[in-house]
């Protein structure tokens, strides 16, 4: 099973990114799964979901997720007997770091062959998470295979040439991209999770 | 083989000194939804029932042998949850029978509610308005306020027949913890870097009613040590400059206030607080209790910290609920070898019993804890 886990703060298009990337990818895989960790203002509608042949489960923890990692293994658990599904996604919620759950999967997670961690940044707000919420943006940062700088549509040309030429970003191992998920009619999804 | 030579009162209180107790306290912070498990109940009849939410946390501790502190005395269910100022989706309600309780991330303080807090304080902006905002339409609130008095009563008289040593009957959130919660955190962060000066004023009112309400209740209930909770306020998500303006100098206004009262403060910290030891450091020598979820590390909380404040914890929730009993007795015995050796350490589980525990790993938590130095 490939485990892809998407991550960011709240209200940075991370359910914007999930369902495009599930409606371009729906017909490479036999069975897609998504867990549904963002239990906030915008939630996947789980039975429109449901009616595209998708297998939709939400993952609940507490107000901070300090058993997160162990419900997320508990619920793969349950996807791999219910539906054997070929690839999971899923949408942490905003106050995950992805480390943590990355530790879990690799102790515990013995069904997942592999995992992705795509973390999706709101470029209009980067400079207010760069400041106030510094440790966490990196925890996000710091994990990721692909980094998407979202929302660029809305975004003033100065602010993405900052943005490119802050060290968090300019330091990061990851593959990243300046983007936007929700209007761009080109998501390179494939590339993203190979 | 030695044996026990101190009452449970005088095992916790030895640990929170500072000195060496007979063997280490336990104390699992075994709330309804581990104590749900543990017992074989759903996790909705805990939920949404004071009363067997109680009995199923007298009968965990009956069935595993009893432990040293059982520290939050009033079990937290339907209604106390409403207390963090969210919306709740319990199981049985909104969730399947056997799913925890879930609180739901948004915004239900508003901007504007700032003023009523700095005006008229949070208790009376929380009792009179914030709880029927996010309260089910199933809920009437003076029913469940008349429902947590009996339940307190009732708890009070079931644990006194029992063997262990139950002090927290008065507790709060952190100020900041609570505008985090109830603005939602994003929205929050927003606030602290938008419009600092209006939450400084918001928190500078609601740190004093909390020490006011702290130290009213501790005094009412005879005890010596209140619960205080934080979750999000930690270098986990901070940095340092905001952790200190907005945390750590109104926690050493409550940590202090308490203290000249004689009450410790126990600080339910989750998440990881690695990069904010040094500041812990600077608190009156034993006057806090730092209960860690198993995200921070506890073996270098001890190297810094260590003979100056007592540590809490830390069996790591996914531990408890997916290794095996070996793994919690070895990381068991890690922690009294390398954290309790010479005292200052109250054993328990990170953050709560899980709601997923493995009965046999909670076993090995609590005998581990009893019986490994006694068989050295």
């Amino acid at each position: 099973m490939q485990l892809v886990i998407i991550c960011g703060m709240l209200g940075s298009g991370k359910t914007t990114l999930l369902l495009r990337l599930v409606k371009l990818l729906q017909s490479d895989y036999s069975q897609i799964a998504i867990i549904e960790n963002e239990v906030g203002e915008v939630g996947v509608d789980a039975n429109y979901l449901s009616r595209k042949g998708l297998n939709v489960q939400e993952l609940y923890s507490g107000c901070v997720c300090c058993t997160l990692s162990t419900d997320l293994i508990v619920t793969l658990e349950k996807l791999q007997e219910l539906y054997s599904p070929e690839i999971v996604f899923m949408e942490a919620s905003g106050v995950a770091r992805p480390n943590d759950l990355l530790n879990t999967i690799e102790q515990y997670g013995t069904m997942i062959e592999d995992v992705k961690v795509l973390s999706i940044i709101d470029a209009t707000r980067y400079v207010l998470f760069s400041e106030m919420l510094s440790e966490l943006l990196c925890a996000h940062i710091e994990c990721s295979d692909v980094l998407i700088i979202n929302k660029i549509d809305e975004t003033k040309r100065e602010e993405i040439g900052n943005i490119k030429e802050d060290t968090l970003i300019k330091k990061n191992n990851a593959k990243t991209w300046f983007i936007s998920v929700e209007s761009d009619d080109y998501i390179p999804a494939r590339k993203w999770l190979t | 083989m030695s044996r026990e030579t101190m009452n449970v009162e005088e095992r916790v209180w030895a640990a929170i000194n500072l000195e060496k107790p007979d063997r280490l306290p336990v104390a699992p912070d075994c709330q309804p939804a581990g104590a749900a498990k543990l017992t074989g109940r759903t996790q909705s009849v805990v939920a949404n029932d004071p009363e067997e939410a109680l009995n199923a946390e007298l009968e965990a501790f009956d069935k595993y042998g009893g432990w040293d502190m059982y520290h939050m005395a009033v079990p937290s269910t339907n209604i106390n949850t409403l207390f963090l100022g969210m919306k709740v989706k319990l199981p049985g309600r909104e969730l399947l029978d056997n799913e925890p309780y879930q609180v739901v991330e948004e915004e239900v303080v508003k901007l504007e509610d700032y003023n009523n807090i700095i005006e008229g304080g949070w208790q009376n902006f929380f009792m009179n308005d914030l709880l029927y905002r996010i309260a089910h339409e199933s809920d009437n609130i003076p029913e469940l306020i008349n429902k947590i008095q009996e339940i307190v009563q009732k708890a009070f008289q079931e644990w006194a027949k029992r063997d262990t040593y139950v002090p927290c009957w008065a507790g709060d959130l952190h100020p900041f913890f609570k505008l985090s919660l109830t603005r939602s955190m994003i929205k929050f962060t927003e606030d602290l870097y938008y419009r600092p000066e209006i939450v400084e004023k918001a928190l500078d009112r609601m740190v004093q009613e909390t020490i006011k309400t702290v130290i009213d209740k501790v005094r009412a209930t005879g005890s010596k040590i209140a619960w205080l909770c934080e979750e999000r306020a930690g270098g986990f998500f901070y940095p340092l400059p905001i952790f200190e303006k907005y945390w750590w100098k109104y926690t050493v206004q409550i940590v202090d206030a308490l203290w000249s009262e004689g009450i410790i403060s126990l600080w339910h910290l989750d998440t990881s607080w690695d990069k904010n030891f040094h500041y812990f450091k600077k608190l009156p020598k034993g006057s806090v209790i730092l209960h860690f979820d198993g995200t921070t590390d506890i073996f270098a909380a001890k190297k810094e910290l260590g003979g100056h404040l007592c540590l809490m914890g830390d069996v790591h929730p996914s531990l408890l609920s997916l290794g095996k009993p070996e793994d919690v007795e070895n990381y068991v015995k890690r922690l009294i070898d390398e954290v309790s050796y010479d005292g200052g350490l109250i054993l328990s589980t990170g953050c709560n019993v899980p709601a997923a525990i493995k009965p046999d790993n909670f076993k090995a938590l609590v005998d581990t804890g009893k019986n490994y130095e006694f068989s050295k």
